[in-house]
């Protein structure tokens, strides 16, 4: 994802990217036209470059009217993809998970790198009460909110009260997944840096780690509730456990070898980055270890036990510039575009609850916390979007209770696809007016308080 | 993990390998230009030997053979940033020479497929163009070694353009093989249609990204519009059914002539070649089938025996007009057998895109020139370079490995 840029394009620039994207959009589309039956790995290279390329010019022309890139990345895989100009089809779409495995991996790994000490010590409490208040509020009002609104959403309205109360808990849960991607790649776009940046990453980043383990606890106990029969079963506490106690571990140690090896290496990062996305995350959920867990512990070890952070920042931030564009895009490619227009009013109501939940928890928070006048105005503005981890918690559901899962995933798309759209707009729109957002095109400073700063 | 899994795991490791060889030596040799060696190792693991990858798991990486020796088709590309009258007298000649390599490869070609295997005449045609193809460039990568202490007017820099200039037949030979392959997306245009479809998708790719970059260079937006054109135009020349390689290699091309950031972006790329080269490398030698047709180690010396007498009296007649050569002594030319990472990226991407027998033929053809030239070519080479003073010896060794092309000073 490009940076903010020292000098903006001149009207020639954006006439030429325009015309650019045209040019794209023509040449893959003839290209649909005269292909032969090929295998569809090659068809998903064509896919590639054109994601690419779409999400990096739309992006650079919707910067002209203030979007965030990330909107541009994921409108390029809206249009081109599988419900619109159909230049991206289902099967392509699929084939590029790999992409997402990287670039999930990236995520982690520059989240973790992020995380300084000195920048936890400074917001650990208001992080710490924030989660606590936006945790323990949404998750009872969204919960509320489902059960209220169940009588209008298709698989639910027929459930008795001990089910219905389990998939409301399940859904309680999903509603506090925040995105993690989202954060970052605004605030690589807009180079960041103060409070509310510093604030939004530390909370985005420590509300992975108890999503997960609220949403292990809610199935233990929406299971029962559902099946109707058995009790809750300590085997998923324990699975838990090994997960995250193993994710830590292995995190810890996968750092202190990047450490060694940034440190007396040094080179060829990029390859280093692509075995681990590859390679290491299929290990890891072979072994049952979370993947997302044990890159953000790398990524912080890194940071916070050797000088090598900034190495690793910069590293994973020149592949993250391609990695991030097709992620998005794909994700945009992935939104079912039918589904919603099916289901946006149900969806539309729970987004604009759980918006509202948001806000008012993120003020009472503030003010419990103490927090600056930056992050008592803006601090819910990270806090809306929702993308794959949502989405793969969706799937998590769907596949323990295949009695309503199909349609508990449907719901979830929809709203994670509002969200999607409009949470990156929201953050970007509250960095720039709280005046964060940085003009300068230097290599990417942390957007970690400067020690003189705090 | 799967077996895929694993050896696209494997493959990134040989990438990395490919990467810590840049600039490097092994011993008093320079490290293969070609990426024969790898060949070898991948014929060892591949199924006829060891059978540690299999044919149906080569199979699974065909897209990432392809693409990458598209790749390796841009990088060669890239390397042309030259506009001045005498370097591009040299590459002119280095394109006759190509040609007159290929043609004699292509008729010994010709003759040994209808004594040896009585093929018709639907198959030779496309067999002899592809010898043509893959038997007439030869490399520079190793002059690279002694282009630190050689001078633009010496015998290093010489053989560098003249290799240079190989390259271009070799791309526009594999554009017009493919264009003429049955089976295609494009069927309904003619051949010559398609060819001209090749080129010009590459020129106009290559002139979007000349005006999508002029603006301030900035790494990391050039990867991304560089990576996102590349990968729409290889992937839309597999999926019609024309010369990928050939796109990107005019892609390239228009690029480095074009863009005011053409020797940047070449500087970006170029260090990448090895470690794309390799793996590619390796899968071709696992792809191999030296069991395609009988005879085949007498149809390949054969063919291996005309692209040498060409090239030794190549070698006689660039004597007698450049005076550089002529210090060189008469085994110059044999110096010209070494082989480049884009013929074998143009073997691999044939292998895949013509029926067989031809395909895997010319892959086996390919490779074969590729190890020949790196065990005799090279060491004439050296000797050529060193018997007039342009020692290597005492010169120290750039980063930026194969394909460069200094500009003029």
């Amino acid at each position: 994802m490009s940076g903010a840029s020292s000098s903006s394009p001149s009207a020639t620039a954006r006439l030429v990217q325009g015309v650019a994207l045209v040019v794209v959009f023509g040449l893959l589309y003839a290209a649909m036209q005269n292909s032969s039956q090929l295998e569809a790995e090659l068809g998903v290279v064509a896919a590639v470059g054109f994601l690419l390329l779409a999400g990096t010019l739309l992006s650079e022309l919707l910067e002209t009217i203030g979007l965030p890139h990330l909107t541009g990345y994921l409108l390029a895989g809206i249009i081109g993809g599988p419900y619109v100009l159909h230049l991206v089809d289902h099967e392509t779409v699929d084939r590029l998970s790999p992409v997402n495995t990287l670039a999930l991996t990236l995520i982690a790994l520059a989240g973790g790198a992020e995380l300084r000490l000195s920048t936890l010590r400074v917001v650990a409490r208001s992080v710490g009460i924030a989660s606590l208040i936006q945790s323990g509020i949404g998750l009872v009002v969204m919960t509320a909110t489902f059960m209220a609104l169940s009588p209008f959403i298709p698989f639910a309205n027929e459930l008795a009260w001990a089910p219905l109360f389990g998939v409301a808990l399940l859904w309680g849960v999903l509603a506090i997944c925040r995105s993690p991607s989202a954060c970052l790649g605004i605030l690589a776009q807009t180079r960041a840096k103060g409070p509310v940046a510093t604030f939004s990453l530390a909370f985005i980043m420590a509300s992975d780690v108890v999503v997960v383990t609220m949403m292990a606890c809610a199935l233990m106990i929406a299971k029962p509730l559902v099946t109707g029969g058995g009790g809750i079963s300590l085997d998923d506490f324990n699975l838990l456990a090994h997960e995250l106690v193993g994710s830590v571990a292995f995190g810890t140690t996968l750092g202190l070898l990047l450490i060694a090896y940034l440190r007396l290496v040094e080179k060829n990062l990029l390859l280093v980055l692509l075995v681990l996305g590859f390679g290491m995350t299929e290990f890891l959920r072979y072994v049952h270890i979370d993947p997302l867990l044990t890159f953000l512990t790398a990524g912080f070890v890194v940071q916070n036990m050797s000088a090598q952070g900034d190495k690793l920042l910069h590293s994973v931030e020149n592949v993250g510039a391609v990695v991030f564009v097709v992620f998005f895009a794909t994700a945009g490619a992935h939104l079912d575009i039918p589904l919603l227009k099916k289901m946006w009013p149900i969806a539309l109501a729970l987004c604009l609850i759980r918006a509202l939940v948001t806000i008012v928890a993120a003020r009472w928070s503030s003010r419990v916390a103490g927090d600056p006048e930056p992050i008592r105005r803006w601090g819910f503005s990270s806090m809306i979007s929702q993308a794959g981890l949502t989405l793969g918690l969706g799937v998590v559901v769907a596949r323990a209770f295949p009695s309503f899962g199909e349609g508990f995933q449907a719901l979830v798309i929809a709203t994670v696809a509002i969200n999607e759209l409009v949470g990156p707009i929201l953050f970007k729109v509250a960095l720039d007016r709280s005046g964060e957002t940085s003009s300068e095109s230097v290599v990417r400073p942390s957007i970690a308080p400067r020690p003189e700063a705090t | 993990m799967s077996e895929a899994g694993g050896l696209l795991v494997a493959l990134l490791v040989l990438s990395y390998l490919g990467s810590a060889l840049v600039g490097r030596r092994a011993g008093r040799v320079a490290v293969g230009s070609s990426g024969a060696e790898y060949v070898v190792l991948g014929v060892v693991v591949g199924p006829e030997l060891l059978g540690v990858v299999s044919r149906e798991l080569t199979q699974e990486f065909v897209a990432l053979s392809r693409v990458g020796a598209a790749w390796l088709g841009l990088v060669a590309g890239l390397g042309f940033g030259h506009r001045s009258s005498r370097r591009l007298v040299r590459v002119t000649v280095g394109g006759l020479l190509a040609i007159s390599m290929g043609v004699t490869a292509a008729a010994a070609t010709w003759i040994l497929a209808d004594s040896l295997w009585d093929l018709e005449a639907s198959t030779r045609i496309p067999l002899a163009l592809g010898a043509a193809v893959v038997c007439s460039a030869t490399a520079h990568d190793l002059t690279r070694r002694f282009a630190p202490v050689a001078a633009a007017d010496g015998l290093a820099g010489l053989l560098s353009d003249i290799a240079r200039g190989s390259t271009l037949p070799v791309a526009l030979g594999g554009a017009v093989l493919l264009a003429t392959v049955p089976g295609h997306g494009l069927s309904e245009f003619t051949w010559d249609a398609r060819y001209a479809l090749t080129l010009g998708t590459g020129v106009l790719l290559g002139l979007l990204a000349s005006a999508l970059l002029a603006r301030e260079f900035r790494q990391a937006e050039s990867w991304g519009i560089l990576l996102g054109l590349f990968f729409l135009g290889s992937g839309i020349a597999v999926r019609v059914g024309v010369s990928a390689v050939a796109l990107t290699f005019t892609m390239g091309l228009v690029i480095a002539l074009v863009s005011r950031h053409g020797s940047e972006i070449r500087q970006m790329v170029e260090p990448t070649s090895k470690a794309v080269l390799l793996p590619i490398a390796l899968l071709a030698g696992a792809a191999i089938q030296p069991g395609i047709q009988p005879l085949l180690g007498l149809f390949i010396v054969g063919v291996l025996l005309a692209r040498a007498l060409t090239s030794f009296l190549g070698g006689l007649l660039l004597r007698r007009i450049s005076s550089s050569i002529r210090r060189a002594g008469p085994g110059v030319g044999f110096g010209l057998l070494t082989s480049s990472a884009f013929t074998l990226a143009v073997a691999v991407e044939l292998n895949y895109a013509l029926p067989s027998p031809v395909g895997p033929l010319l892959l086996v053809l390919a490779a074969a020139s590729s190890v020949f030239g790196e065990l005799f070519g090279s060491w004439q080479l050296v000797r050529s370079l060193r018997g007039v003073s342009e020692d290597d010896r005492a010169a120290p060794v750039s980063e930026v490995p194969s394909l460069h092309f200094r500009r003029d000073s």
